[in-house]
């Protein structure tokens, strides 16, 4: 029943007011009389009380009450709203293209059957020259077919034959939307969805299609991670069996483990999955105490991880969907940095930074440090390392094959630019005078340049910093400027430490942090992820590359770059670092891991509640009025109040 | 306001009628009621035969001439009457409606000048609690009786009587000497039988009168109702009642009234008193000289 006028129900007020009448009825009203005798004689007279008398008065309210409903609901203007008989039929496919859908039972997976079943049915309405729309619900809801006629019937077939499906959730909201548009061409299209997905309530407006078959079961390495634990990696990994309760083995080979290029065979464990649990198995080298459900493998020394190329870990049973079976691990050689720190006179601020610098960031690289005297007569090493840091002393040539930090330098060398004379800031107070920011740049971030104070610089021709940014001023001289071209990549600081408060202030480490940040990005944040997951790339180098699961390469020139995960399995990342003037070309490779998302292994659950779709009212709507029914209800009431209050008085 | 049915004009219509009372009682010398006894009027009663003793002057000698039997020749006796009028003062009577006990004290002082007017005794006993008061005495003759009148109207009607002890304290000692009304709405737990009994064994002509207001024959009010008595003591007592009055609630009352007045009407006519049921709506003549005709009070 729906309402035309629901502000009608406003009649409601007057049971407030039948109410407040009865709270304020008087109960007795006072009469003198001569004498109460006849009336005390009367009693014995008085007729005993049927049971129904003792309710007549609430009968009697009940009845008012509902008067006063009927008499609201008529002002509302009741109606049964019925959708109109549809000249034509039609029919609103849609297909569930999630991950779970390729379970696969009697040599068909649950994909190949929904779309066999859509076939059937899209040929059965063409056959009455109705029309179909077909919505596929993957990672994004798309019409396969909109509002397709018999004209269309081969097209659609070889669409349909072409289908594919995806790896990741179903949207299902998205394809309400689009069925939602070509309701509203016709609202009296039936909504079919083909999924094999249970839903405690589906509402009233979709017709679910169960393409699930009998005997589906699903075992699955749900995710997995690889944690240094006292200098050991202490490997979790998910899993669980939905559909049936079985007992499968767990099998671990981690690949170039140690630093060998051997391979480690991890021990199977057995692990019994019932109820559509999650359960753990842990391969670990401490003897802890672990809660329920989970299966701890205890490590030996011989079967002890310290790093690894790779972890392979896959489960072994016949169950209906295969891919979410195995899992990879990555992430357990972690790139190295090699930094050399050359300096006439070394200091323990840049020492002190790199220790910590290389602290801060050992889950992201393996950084060695290489200190030079120069005053002790010790010569500089010109390649092989990532950042080179030249303090005072400056080589004749720079190196090529890394970053070259120039620190307070006496000559410019092959940097590209003028270096002038040594100019002292005269009239100085304090610590020294305030330095000013050039350019907005990465390695300035969070870093107030009035804040830096120097006694003494050394002067720079900015017409000579071609392909520089300058950072930092001093009186309109460049004194702290930087360069990231792929060749070459220069930051140069015009200035001694020993003339500043830098190393002593605050943004000595944070402007240290950004520069490392800057010239050493992290390629990618994490070595696992979901399928249609949108993923950041950094590069230090040149020619990023990714190489997904089907060997199908794509090229990045620039980064940032974003990618999108679209296929399951490992993803390879190579990037060319800097070649330096005399060794072969430097690669750097790593790799990802992409799956299915957690819930599509779980074949055999049940969602809540199916997304909503809204089917419109408007259009294409009967409407039965109830204004007649209700009235004559109201009336019936009335006649059975006048009747209760006629037997009241009697 | 003051309700009265006492005027001149009243009184001149009641001059025609006068009270029958039954021939058995015996009352006192003078009056004008016959009675069975045999006495020495003039009119012709009755004739006997002769026996021993008799007073021969009294031998009716043309039927011995007839008969040569003696006969004597009998005449009628008539005797003076008391008439007392027990009037109940309860409040019930003359509250709230005052129309009633107006009623009530017309009806007591026509029947009073009945008595007068046929040269009888009179006496008003208002009775009040237990006791029943004699204010103006034993009345004879018509200015006695108007001088009574004119304080009757004064009556404060007040109180519970019960009628009982009242009349039986207030009857005196007459035995079989005239007519006892009682005239009283009958509404009341003591027992007025007792009273009628009583009269009764003083071998006196009883009437009752039950004076009624037309909302005691038909009430009216509906609904929650909080009865008060007018002669409760205050709203706590007893006597008040909560009802909810219905239809079905005042066909109870209409039937327990009516059975109520058949009781008083079956007991009388037990005892040989007459009783007669008056509403105080009603003209006070239609009451006197239809009801009290019909019963045979009034000839």
């Amino acid at each position: 029943m729906s309402l035309l006028l629901p502000l009608g129900l406003l009649g409601l007020l007057g049971l407030v007011a039948l109410l407040i009448i009865y709270i304020l009825k008087p109960n007795y009203q006072q009469k003198v009389v001569s004498s109460t005798f006849v009336w005390k004689l009367s009693l014995r007279y008085r007729k005993k009380s049927v049971p129904i008398s003792k309710f007549r008065n609430l009968l009697i309210l009940l009845c008012q009450i509902l008067i006063l409903t009927a008499c609201a609901l008529i002002l509302s203007m009741p109606v049964i709203a019925e959708e109109a008989e549809s000249p034509y039929r039609e029919e609103i496919l849609i297909l569930d293209s999630s991950a779970s859908m390729y379970a696969e039972h009697g040599g068909e997976t649950r994909f190949e059957r929904a779309v066999s079943r859509i076939g059937t049915a899209a040929d059965s309405i063409f056959a009455e020259n109705g029309y179909v729309t077909i919505i596929v619900a993957g990672n994004e809801a798309a019409y396969l077919a909109e509002r397709a006629t018999v004209e269309d019937q081969s097209e659609i077939r070889s669409l349909l034959a072409g289908l594919t499906c995806s790896y990741g959730e179903a949207d299902v909201e998205g394809a309400m939307r689009l069925a939602e548009e070509v309701l509203e061409l016709n609202p009296a299209a039936d909504v079919l969805f083909y999924t094999a997905t249970k839903y405690a309530d589906a509402g009233d407006e979709v017709i679910l299609q169960d393409v699930s078959a009998e005997g589906e079961w699903n075992a699955a390495i749900l995710g997995a991670s690889a944690v240094l634990v006292d200098n050991y990696y202490t490997i979790t990994v998910d899993i669980a069996c939905y559909g049936a309760d079985e007992s499968f083995d767990l099998h671990c080979e981690v690949n170039n483990a140690n630093g060998t290029t051997d391979s480690v065979i991890l021990p199977a464990a057995t692990v019994y999955c019932s109820g559509d649990q999650t359960y753990q198995v842990v391969y670990t080298v401490s003897e802890a105490v672990f809660g329920d459900n989970v299966t701890p493998i205890i490590l030996t020394d011989n079967d002890r991880i310290y790093s690894f190329d790779s972890i392979f870990l896959y489960i072994s049973g016949a169950d209906s969907l295969t891919f979410d079976n195995e899992y990879y691990i990555y992430g357990g050689n972690k790139p190295s940095i090699r930094i050399e720190y050359c300096s006439s006179l070394p200091n323990n601020f840049v020492s002190g930074m790199l220790l910590a610098l290389s602290s801060q960031f050992r889950d992201q690289w393996d950084i060695t440090i290489t200190q030079v005297n120069t005053e002790l007569g010790e010569e500089p090493i010109l390649q092989g390392f990532d950042l080179y840091i030249f303090e005072h002393e400056m080589p004749e040539t720079l190196p090529t094959d890394g970053v070259v930090f120039m620190m307070d330098p006496d000559i410019a060398a092959d940097a590209g630019f003028t270096l002038g004379r040594v100019v002292e800031i005269p009239d100085w107070s304090g610590d020294g005078a305030a330095l000013a920011q050039g350019v907005e740049h990465p390695i300035l971030n969070n870093v107030t340049a009035s804040s830096i104070l120097v006694t003494k610089y050394t002067q720079v021709d900015e017409d000579s910093l071609d392909g520089y940014d300058v950072l930092l001023y001093f009186e309109g001289n460049p004194v702290f400027f930087v360069k990231n071209e792929p060749n070459s990549k220069i930051a140069v600081m015009a200035f001694s430490l020993h003339n500043s408060n830098l190393p002593i202030s605050l943004y000595f480490p944070i402007i240290l942090y950004n520069f490392f940040d800057y010239y050493f990005p992290e390629t990618i944040d994490g070595t696992s992820f979901n399928v249609y997951d949108t993923v950041t790339l950094n590069a230090r180098g040149t020619d990023l590359t990714v190489t997904d699961s089907s060997n199908e390469t794509m090229s990045f020139t620039e980064t940032p770059a974003q990618l999108l995960l679209d296929s399951i399995g490992t993803y390879t990342i190579t990037q060319k670092l800097m070649p330096g003037n005399s060794v072969a070309d430097r690669y750097q490779t790593e790799r990802i891991y992409v799956t299915i998302p957690r819930l599509q292994s779980n074949i055999a659950r049940t969602e809540d509640e199916l997304a909503e779709l809204l089917r419109p009212a408007e259009v294409g709507m009967t409407y039965d009025d109830l204004m007649v029914y209700i009235a004559a209800v109201a009336v019936a009431l009335l006649m059975v109040e006048w009747l209760l209050q006629w037997r009241k008085g009697i | 306001m003051k309700v009265s049915y006492i005027n001149d004009e009243f009184f001149s219509r009641l001059e025609t009628m006068s009270i029958y009372l039954k021939a058995n009682l015996s009352g006192f010398f003078g009056g004008k009621h016959l009675v069975r006894t045999y006495g020495q009027t003039v009119e012709f009663a009755d004739y006997r035969e002769y026996m021993l003793g008799d007073d021969i002057r009294r031998i009716d000698w043309n039927l011995y001439s007839r008969f040569e039997k003696y006969y004597l020749k009998l005449f009628t006796d008539e005797r003076q009457m008391h008439t007392r009028i027990f009037l109940d003062c309860s409040a019930s009577v003359g509250k709230p409606n005052a129309a009633k006990g107006a009623y009530a004290i017309g009806f007591a002082a026509a029947l009073g000048f009945l008595s007068v007017h046929n040269m009888d005794k009179l006496s008003f006993h208002m009775l009040k609690g237990e006791t029943g008061s004699n204010p103006f005495g034993t009345i004879v003759g018509k200015n006695s009786f108007f001088r009574a009148v004119g304080e009757l109207e004064k009556i404060e009607f007040d109180g519970e009587t019960d009628l009982r002890q009242a009349v039986i304290n207030s009857a005196g000692s007459g035995t079989s000497d005239g007519l006892n009304v009682i005239i009283s709405d009958f509404f009341t737990e003591s027992d007025w039988k007792k009273a009628v009994d009583y009269l009764c064994y003083k071998k006196q002509q009883v009437l009752l009168v039950q004076v009624l207001a037309p909302e005691e024959v038909d009430p009216s009010y509906d609904g929650r109702v909080n009865l008060i008595d007018t002669e409760s003591e205050d709203v706590t007592d007893e006597k008040n009642m909560k009802l909810r009055i219905t239809r079905s609630m005042q066909l109870a009352y209409d039937e327990a009234l009516k059975d109520y007045i058949g009781d008083i009407r079956s007991f009388c006519a037990s005892r040989g008193a007459d009783f007669i049921t008056v509403r105080c709506d009603e003209p006070i003549e239609k009451a006197v000289f239809g009801k009290l005709l019909n019963v045979g009070i009034l000839e």
